[in-house]
């Protein structure tokens, strides 16, 4: 999962619904091991915060580059590519 | 040593001598103990000397997560805490999936044990390598939900583990709960913290968990979440307490799970009071979900309407722990919900205090206890005594003093035959009933190390079984030709007992590893897969017999444990009630279990792990093969 064999895809953005965000934080595990190359979410492009008991805030930082893996990994349908 | 899976460090902080000590998790502790829970227990025993207070400063309290905690492994989200128990006076051990395990791997410590007693109350707060001791004077006192928010205020984005006004009053069954919702609530572990005048701990970590062969890791990982994204079940167990009616409802039907201090069915508990339709309609709101599960089993619950409304409570289990209060007379989900909401932020264990509450208002309609022994408050199966019980336990206050020190002294002080209405094994009240029939989760409550607990007999006979069934599931938690045959000797027979020392095994080396007992997880693995799982995840070898190997390690350094507490097989009987008393269940009635049989079923158990009949207790010969010669 090195950074490099990530197959680039024509994605403009990945839209959120933090509605559906179980907070699993299983799109910040993907993430940090494709880049990071260990589990380690809060090193991760997306970020997800509780906003108290309720709700949930889905953020990506300035190094997200679209590449689509939290898409894959959300077991929620929380997030979308768009093409 | 290169470590994969495994953080590894294990953090030692002393809070009598303000010491903290970082030392190396080593290849031989591994191996014999797995992680999580396993290592945990050889800790405990090794560092806990026999006899020591529960509630003194010679007690410890260990934090473990095992290997696969914190990474994408479904279902393995599951932190550990071990002590020795103010409830029982035997091993401590409680966890939870919604947990600061992960985060705790990440700041690089798999284990924190916490030994000595602050002067003042303190938390801890760990981010990464920098450990600190900090006062807690402006949280002592707080809700435990208020004393959370607090330090988040204070800290920001830590992930907290809490104590309540009950821990602090070393209430014997107070809980510690994880980030407002994981509650590590059982054997009294909040009130060993509380003990040690420490409020909670609040932890960061950056440094990540590496795998030895990612490639390899990612390819099982997707073919295992695959396989539980499927599965039919994930809908029942994720949304809107869709689950009530085919789980708890039939247990209640069954009369698995009963009402009135374990005295009476309750069939129409989820068809007329506790309805799943009125839960999906005015209580349930959203789920939420432990580290990278597919399942999402638990739930903010949100009052609509009602004399609640907009009361707003997380939980790791977010209609069975309401559920629990029908125990004690409570009939609707307002009540059920408020009750919950109090014990969360008193931090008291819920369950404990629901059986505890019922065995109380049973003593007072007995007439073995007063209004004058209860302040001149009159006990009625009703909510309102039950919270207003459950303030004075968290304040010690006149009955709730004795109350506080949980069902075992309790029965002393009370005195009379109070004992003879409590249920509980070692001190820790069931959450299944005996009488129905028995099936490795019932009977594995009289056995387990920490009391009555169910959840390290979970295998399949939760539900019917045929022989057939079970002799084709044996082998897929590693038992070899030998045992299946004991565990079915002949056709259309199976053996509990038999079957339920491998299960314990089983489960013992899934739950060191992290693994969460839900039935969508659980079903998704097998022995063969966590073996591959692990090496993969590790890079350390270990074949599927060592690993199970070190399962049964695990449960029998647990029971040296109790052993050495003064633990014989007296204390694996089950409670007076279930020995003595009939119960019906709608038109069913369930007769008292015959001591003779149960005594019969324990033989075989003893017999099975290869222990000592009489004693109960493993023998020489057993430890030796084990590796735990003393």
């Amino acid at each position: 999962m090195a950074e490099t064999r990530i197959k680039k895809k024509r994605i403009t953005q990945i839209r959120a619904y933090p509605e559906k965000c179980s907070g699993c934080m299983a799109c910040q595990l993907a993430c940090s091991f494709a880049y990071d190359k260990s589990f380690n979410p809060l090193k991760s492009r997306i970020v997800i915060n509780w906003i108290g008991d309720l709700e949930r805030k889905i953020s990506f930082t300035e190094e997200c580059n679209n590449c689509g893996i939290c898409v894959k990994y959300c077991n929620y349908g929380a997030l979308e590519e768009v093409y | 040593m290169e470590y994969y899976g495994y953080a590894g460090t294990v953090l030692h902080v002393d809070l009598t001598h303000n010491n903290i000590r970082k030392e190396p998790l080593e290849l031989e502790m591994i191996k014999n103990f797995v992680g999580g829970m396993g290592i945990n227990s050889k800790l405990a025993y090794d560092l806990i000397k026999p006899g020591v207070d529960p509630l003194s400063p010679e007690n410890v309290l260990i934090h473990g997560a095992g290997p696969f905690v914190g990474t994408l492994i479904p279902g393995f989200p599951r932190n550990d805490v071990m002590s020795k128990s103010p409830q029982t006076g035997f091993l401590a051990q409680s966890g939870t999936g919604v947990s600061i395990g992960g985060m705790l791997k990440y700041a690089g410590y798999d284990h924190l044990v916490i030994t000595g007693r602050a002067e003042k109350p303190v938390y801890l707060v760990i981010t990464d390598d920098l450990v600190e001791i900090k006062d807690a004077s402006d949280l002592w006192g707080m809700d435990l939900l208020e004393a959370t928010d607090a330090i988040r205020s204070k800290l920001g984005d830590y992930w907290v583990s809490c104590i309540g006004p009950a821990g602090e009053r070393l209430v014997r069954f107070a809980c510690i709960v994880d980030n407002k919702s994981g509650m590590s609530a059982r054997t009294g572990i909040g009130a060993v913290m509380g003990s040690k005048n420490l409020k909670a701990i609040a932890v960061r970590g950056t440094k990540g968990i590496k795998i030895h062969q990612r490639r390899e890791f990612r390819k099982l990982v997707d073919e295992l979440r695959q396989t539980i994204k499927a599965s039919p079940l994930i809908d029942i167990w994720r949304n809107e307490g869709k689950v009530i009616d085919p789980y708890t409802g039939a247990y209640v039907a069954r009369g698995v799970a009963l009402t009135k201090n374990w005295s009476q069915g309750f069939p129409e508990a989820t068809t007329h009071f506790f309805t799943q339709k009125e839960y999906a309609e005015r209580v349930w709101k959203i789920y939420f979900a432990c580290f990278g599960c597919p399942v999402g089993d638990k739930a903010v619950n949100s009052l609509r309407g009602g004399k609640y409304s907009g009361l707003t409570l997380k939980l790791s289990n977010p209609w069975g722990t309401p559920l629990g209060f029908n125990n004690c007379g409570v009939r609707n989900w307002d009540d059920a919900v408020k009750c919950t909401e109090l014990a969360n932020r008193y931090g008291i264990d819920a369950f404990t205090v629901n059986n505890l509450l019922a065995w109380t208002i049973e003593l007072y309609e007995k007439g073995i206890l007063t209004s004058e022994d209860t302040d001149g408050i009159e006990l009625k199966w009703d909510a309102n005594t039950v919270m207003k019980l459950m303030d004075k336990i968290a304040r010690r206050e006149g009955i709730g003093d004795i109350l506080a020190e949980g069902e075992k002294i309790a029965a002393q002080r009370i005195g009379g035959n109070s004992a003879r209405y409590a249920v509980n094994v070692k001190g820790l009240e069931p959450t299944m009933d005996l009488r129905e029939t028995i099936f490795t989760e019932n009977f594995s409550q009289l056995v387990d190390p920490r009391g009555a607990h169910h959840a390290r007999g979970y295998g399949i006979t939760y539900v019917p079984r045929k022989a057939e069934s079970v002799a084709r599931y044996a082998p897929r938690i590693g038992a070899p030709d030998d045992a299946v045959a004991r565990i079915c000797p002949e056709p259309g027979v199976f053996s509990v007992p038999r079957l339920t020392k491998w299960v314990q095994d089983y489960d013992s080396l899934a739950y060191s590893l992290g693994m969460c007992m839900r039935v969508p997880i659980n079903t998704a693995y097998n022995l063969a897969t966590i073996t591959r799982l692990y090496s993969i995840t590790t890079g350390i070898e270990l074949s599927s017999e060592e690993l199970l190997k070190a399962g049964e390690r695990i449960w029998t350094i647990q029971r040296l444990f109790n052993e050495r507490e003064g633990a014989t097989r007296k204390d694996d009987m089950p409670p007076p009630r279930m020995l003595t008393e009939q119960v019906t269940v709608g038109d069913t009635v369930h007769q008292p279990i015959q001591e003779s049989y149960i005594k019969e079923l324990l033989d075989e158990y003893y017999d099975e792990r290869g222990w000592d009949t009489v004693t109960g207790n493993p023998t020489e010969q057993k430890l030796a093969e084990l590796g735990l010669k003393t």
